[in-house]
């Protein structure tokens, strides 16, 4: 498998692991930070840069693999959207400004209305 | 990477407002961090440490909103055009029922299907050939009742 590739198409889920992993790196440091010293002043640093980071890179771990995913769906939704304007179960998108035609809601472009016939 | 998306289609469930809010948030968060460490490891004094570890914390959850939102306003974006798509398969059915003169009661069927359905069925949709008949009609034709819009239960 080209590598190169492999990391461009799944650049967002490798970015995840990453995430996950320096998480938990983050948090197995500042335990061990934390467990070294009995000086609540010196514990502090480590609560902060150790599980704070840590669970600020677990949440953004999982929000890269859960966007990803997003993504994947959409792509799909893209390729049955395809298919079903070749198909012609779906009026092609006109530039007379149709029905067909995406309204904008909330700022997001929203499909065409289908009827799967 | 080539846009492959539909035209009159985003080409992801997130607008570039939403993908602002989200670098922005997290920018946020990770200079709270950053001042959160740097004011907790600049001093012993624990009084002096718990507003820096209180930013922290704020900053954290700041962030984690931005996360829980950016998700959210992906799933209800693909909800929206999952909507759009299929949504009105029922509607697509009825009518193209109604165009073939059968009625909406009648159970109907095609010479090369193995099961029969309501009129109104979506599976039937655009079928040629479509016949009605009743229930033990199809059964002896070998026939079995659809298991989606189930013709031969309730309503």
């Amino acid at each position: 498998m080209d590598i190169v590739k492999y990391t461009r198409n799944q650049w967002d889920r490798i970015g995840a692991w990453l995430c996950v992993i320096g998480g938990a790196v983050a948090l197995l440091v500042g335990y061990l930070g934390v467990s070294d010293t009995l000086n609540t002043g010196e514990q502090m640093p480590y609560i902060v840069s150790g599980g704070m980071v840590g669970l600020f890179l677990l949440g953004l771990g999982a929000l890269l693999w859960l966007s990803a995913d997003l993504r994947d769906e959409w792509r799909k939704l893209d390729a049955i959207d395809r298919h079903l304007v070749e198909t012609n179960r779906l009026p092609a998108p006109s530039a007379e400004g149709s029905d067909v035609a995406s309204p904008e809601r909330n700022g997001q472009v929203v499909p065409r209305e289908v009827s799967l016939r | 990477m080539s846009a492959t998306h539909p035209v009159g289609v985003a080409p992801s469930p997130w607008t570039a407002g939403q993908r602002l809010v989200l670098a922005v948030l997290l920018v946020v968060g990770v200079g709270g961090l950053l001042a959160g460490y740097t004011g907790t490891s600049g001093t012993l004094r624990v009084g002096h440490q718990v507003v820096w570890i209180d930013l922290a914390g704020a900053a954290l959850l700041v962030s984690g909103a931005g996360v829980i939102l950016f998700l959210t306003a992906g799933r209800r974006a693909i909800g929206q055009r999952r909507l759009g798509l299929f949504g009105n398969v029922v509607e697509g059915g009825a009518a193209a029922a109604l165009a073939t003169g059968v009625a909406a009661g009648d159970l109907v069927s095609a010479p090369t299907m193995t099961k029969y359905h309501r009129a109104d069925c979506s599976f039937v949709a655009g079928k040629a050939g479509v016949v009605a008949a009743s229930a033990a009609g199809h059964e002896q034709a070998g026939r079995r009742p659809c298991g989606v819009c189930l013709p031969g239960g309730d309503a």
